[in-house]
């Protein structure tokens, strides 16, 4: 075979190849395709679809137990148990002046939030419904993310009673 | 058909690239809230009175050498697990948001190697060091005498 067959074998096959992309496809089609996509993107997040893909705990969406998804590092009693709401002081007692702020995953739509736990003061412990969870918390020798800590030390009277926790942001 | 699949497919990587970005760059504002804001609050007030410092003060500080190696000498900031680079970035960030009234107009931004150079140093006495450097300011004039030291403590 000589030089001038491979080159004809060559523009043969690559003509037929070009013929039939272009018998098979279209530009139009390949735009729609394209467009569809585009679309398709931006719109299925929005759809209803259970994100938890089976894996949480029904716990998770409860918030009367410990192990709801806003209190991954929950560390003392629940406000809500103690004549306060989950985000609000009971009576009679003042919000801690520091806290601790940690970030949560919520299983149900997949983000994670910045949730800031408080302690209520001034008043004796409420001796109810404690809980312990500790997601990005790190024993007493990291004192900068140690959640085991009384937050009513900067307020005047530093009795600890409960812990309410607030979501302050979320990552994106 | 090949060459259409091809297309849709480096679309949908180049899609794909995008949201991986934008996960990995965390503002700012997210990093302050997570490592600095249980104790200075979300708009930097602190609580002076127990001696956690009012941010708006601090651009004070980088107006001395020793004030400037000092921001980044104090735990919170040299005993973080953040990198050099991120402290580097959050500490300017604080600075402009919190304290930009209290910035000198020459203000240079902190670099990752500055950071680094400062941090090996663990001062031993704080409250000393703080001293000094309140004197130098004062000596200044570029810090009312008798301003209330709590303040501008740091602990």
């Amino acid at each position: 075979m000589d030089d001038q067959a491979v080159m004809c074998l060559l523009d043969k096959t690559a003509e037929k190849a070009s013929r039939t992309l272009a018998r098979l496809t279209s530009r139009r089609g390949v735009l729609s395709a394209l467009g569809k996509l585009v679309l398709g993107r931006a719109v299925l997040p929005l759809l209803p679809i259970d994100r938890t893909y089976g894996r949480t705990d029904p716990h998770q969406t409860d918030a009367t137990q410990c192990d709801y998804w806003k209190y991954c590092a929950m560390d003392g009693q629940l406000c809500s148990c103690c004549g306060g709401t989950g985000t609000q002081c009971p009576p009679g007692t003042e919000v801690s002046k520091v806290s601790w702020v940690g970030t949560c995953l919520n299983s149900q739509d997949g983000k994670s939030y910045l949730v800031s736990y408080s302690d209520c003061c001034g008043r004796s412990s409420c001796g109810r419904c404690y809980c312990s969870a500790n997601v990005r918390e790190r024993p007493g020798y990291d004192m900068a993310i140690h959640n085991d800590v009384n937050w009513c030390m900067a307020n005047g009277n530093a009795s600890y009673h409960c812990t309410v926790s607030v979501i302050v942001g979320v990552l994106e | 058909m090949r060459a259409v699949a091809r297309m849709l497919l480096s679309s949908l990587s180049f899609c794909f690239v995008l949201a991986v970005d934008a996960r990995a760059e965390q503002s700012l504002q997210i990093l302050y809230t997570l490592n600095c804001s249980g104790c200075h609050g979300a708009a930097g007030l602190g609580v002076p009175e127990a001696g956690i410092p009012n941010l708006d003060e601090v651009g004070r500080y980088v107006s001395t050498k020793l004030g400037r190696e000092y921001l980044i000498e104090v735990p919170g900031l040299s005993q973080s697990r953040l990198d050099d680079a991120t402290v580097a970035r959050l500490l300017n960030w604080v600075l402009r948001q919190f304290s930009a009234r209290r910035l000198p107009e020459d203000f240079k931004p902190y670099s990752a190697s500055e950071v680094a150079r400062f941090r090996a140093d663990k001062v031993s006495d704080p409250r000393t060091r703080r001293e000094a450097i309140l004197a130098e300011l004062r000596s200044r004039g570029r810090l009312e005498t008798g301003k209330d030291r709590a303040a501008l403590s740091m602990p």
